[in-house]
C-alpha cells in the first residue's frame, strides 16, 4: 500500500481513505430495462434471501456483500442484470445518451459501459463498441447478446487511430487504458505492476484528441479512468485543454447521489487547467467502491 | 461479412416463427434480420448504418444472435433469442414449475401431464421460470427436451428457490 502514500496530500479525508482500501469490494449489479424492471429483479432477490441495497447513484443498481453469488444466478443468464462495479457504472449515466444518438465507446471491453449505455438509450439509436483487440471485444458480444441488446456494432480499431471515415458521434466515451490503481480493493497486486507512464499518459492524449475529432460540434465526451494518477487524470485534461484553445469544455457533472472529490488543479508545482475542478475524483471511500475519475466535456467548435 | 436480409428473405424466418409462437406482425419491432457468418441469423436495430470504413477496422458483429439455421421448417431460436421472443409470444410457451427448470437446465428430458401437453404443439417451445426465459426445447408425444446451454452449466450450482 505505500505505493499511495503520493497521494496523501491529495486525499480529502486519508484515514477514511486508508481504511476502506483494506476492504473488499461489494458487488455491485444494473437491472437490464430491456428485460425487466427493478421491482420484478428485486422479486428475485429476495427468493434468493440476498441481503441487498439499492445504489442511490444508478437506477436500478443494487449493492450486496463482496462474496455474494450474483454472477451465478439464474436471471443473470436471461440477461435480467449486469454485474459491473458501482463506480464505473457512473461513467455512462454522466454521459448519459439519448435514444436516436450514434455513440462511439472508444475502449468498450469488457463492455458494461456499452451495455448500460445501449439500453439507456432504449435499444435505439446506435453503439459503437470499439477495441483493440478481438480477443477483447468477443466478450462484450456475450454480453450483448445476453442482454438482447441489439444496437450495437463491436468494431476492432485503435482508439487512437479511428479515422474520418466513421463519421462523426453525438456522445463519446473514453474510458482509456490506465495503471488501474484504483482496482485495488478487487486486486492489490495492481499496485505493484510498473507501468510507462510516459507511454500511457501519451496515448490517453492521443484518445482523447481523437475523440474530440470524432465528436459533432456541441456533443459530450467522457473521459475517465481507474487510476488515481493525476499524471493519467488532471494532466491529461491539462495538455488536451490547452492544445485545443478553446475548442473543448469541460462540463459540470450532475450524478445525485453520488459523491466525489473535484479534480485537481494543482500537482507536483504545476498549475493546471481551473476548469478541471469540474472532473470528478472519487475515491474508494466516497461510495464505498473502486478508485475512479471522471471528466465530462463539450466540443464547442470544430 | 454482413449481410442484410431482404423483405423476402427476412419473410423466410421470421413468418415461421411468428405462426408458431403467435407473435404479432410486428414483433420485430425496429429490428431487421442480417446473416453474419454462415449459420446464424442476427437481428439488429434497422436503423444501424455502417459506415464505409476506409481504414484496416474490423467489425467484430453486429446486433444479438436470434436462430440457428437449420432444415426444420422453423428455424431454432438461439437461447439469446428465446428471450427476445419470449417477449412477445402468445403460444408454444411453457411456463416451468422449478422442479421443471431443475431438470431443463440439466438437459434432462421431462413429461407433462395432458392438460398442459394439450396446449402445446410438437416441435420448438420457448420456456420461462416466473418470467425468466429457460430459452428453448423440443415438445413430442409429451415430453419436452431443453437445449439450454452447456455454456451456463455451472449455474447448475445454484438453486433455483
Amino acid at each position: 500500500m505505500h505505493a499511495l502514500n503520493r497521494y496523501q496530500d491529495i486525499v480529502d479525508d486519508w484515514q477514511l481513505f486508508m481504511a476502506a482500501c483494506e476492504q473488499p469490494l461489494p458487488a455491485t449489479i444494473w437491472t437490464n430495462p430491456l428485460r425487466t424492471s427493478a421491482d420484478e429483479l428485486e422479486g428475485w432477490l429476495k427468493r434468493y434471501q440476498l441481503d441487498y441495497q439499492s445504489i442511490p447513484y444508478i437506477e436500478g443498481g443494487f449493492e450486496f456483500a463482496h462474496d455474494a453469488p450474483v454472477g451465478r444466478l439464474f436471471p443473470w443468464h436471461a440477461g435480467w442484470y449486469h454485474v459491473q462495479e458501482g463506480v464505473s457504472m457512473m461513467a455512462a449515466a454522466i454521459l448519459a445518451p439519448k435514444s436516436g444518438m450514434r455513440v462511439l465507446d472508444m475502449c468498450a471491453a469488457p463492455g458494461g459501459k456499452t451495455a448500460q449505455m445501449a439500453t439507456m438509450m432504449a435499444g435505439a439509436g446506435m453503439v459503437f463498441a470499439n477495441d483493440l483487440t478481438l480477443a477483447r471485444i468477443k466478450a462484450l458480444r456475450g454480453t450483448l447478446n445476453r442482454m438482447g441488446i441489439a444496437n450495437v456494432i463491436s468494431t476492432v480499431q485503435d482508439a487512437s487511430k479511428i479515422a474520418d471515415d466513421w463519421q462523426q458521434f453525438d456522445a463519446i466515451m473514453a474510458d482509456v487504458p490506465c495503471s488501474c490503481e484504483g482496482n485495488l480493493r478487487r486486486n492489490a497486486k495492481v499496485l505493484n505492476k510498473r507501468h510507462n507512464r510516459k507511454y500511457l499518459t501519451q496515448l490517453q492524449q492521443k484518445i482523447l484528441l481523437n475523440a474530440f475529432a470524432r465528436a459533432k460540434v456541441g456533443a459530450n465526451i467522457v473521459y475517465s479512468t481507474c487510476t488515481f494518477a493525476p499524471e493519467e487524470n488532471e494532466c491529461v485534461l491539462h495538455e488536451v485543454l490547452t492544445q485545443l484553445e478553446g475548442k473543448l469544455e469541460m462540463t459540470t457533472i450532475d450524478l445525485p447521489g453520488a459523491q466525489a472529490q473535484a479534480g485537481l488543479t494543482y500537482w507536483q508545482g504545476q498549475s493546471l487547467h481551473p476548469d478541471i475542478a469540474k472532473a470528478w475524483r472519487i475515491w474508494p471511500h466516497h461510495n464505498n467502491s473502486g478508485g475512479f475519475f471522471i471528466a465530462k466535456l463539450t466540443k464547442v467548435a470544430a | 461479412m454482413i449481410n442484410w436480409l431482404t423483405e423476402s428473405e427476412a419473410l423466410h424466418y421470421s413468418e415461421p416463427l411468428q405462426k408458431r409462437f403467435g407473435m404479432a406482425d410486428d414483433w420485430l419491432g425496429e429490428h431487421r434480420l442480417l446473416r453474419f457468418g454462415s449459420r446464424r441469423i442476427y437481428m439488429a436495430n434497422r436503423h444501424l448504418q455502417l459506415p464505409e470504413f476506409q481504414d484496416d477496422t474490423e467489425i467484430e458483429g453486429i446486433g444479438i444472435s436470434l436462430l440457428r439455421v437449420h432444415s426444420q421448417a422453423v428455424p431454432k431460436p438461439t437461447f439469446e433469442g428465446s428471450a427476445y421472443l419470449l417477449q412477445h409470444a402468445s403460444k408454444n410457451v411453457l411456463a416451468l414449475t422449478t422442479e421443471e427448470a431443475e431438470l431443463a437446465r440439466s438437459a434432462t428430458p421431462f413429461s407433462l401431464a395432458d392438460e398442459r401437453a394439450e396446449s402445446l404443439e410438437r416441435g420448438f417451445i420457448l420456456m420461462h421460470l416466473h418470467g425468466v426465459s429457460f430459452g428453448c426445447a423440443t415438445f413430442k408425444d409429451a415430453t419436452v427436451t431443453s437445449y439450454f446451454p452447456k455454456r451456463y452449466s455451472h449455474y447448475n450450482a445454484m438453486p433455483l428457490t
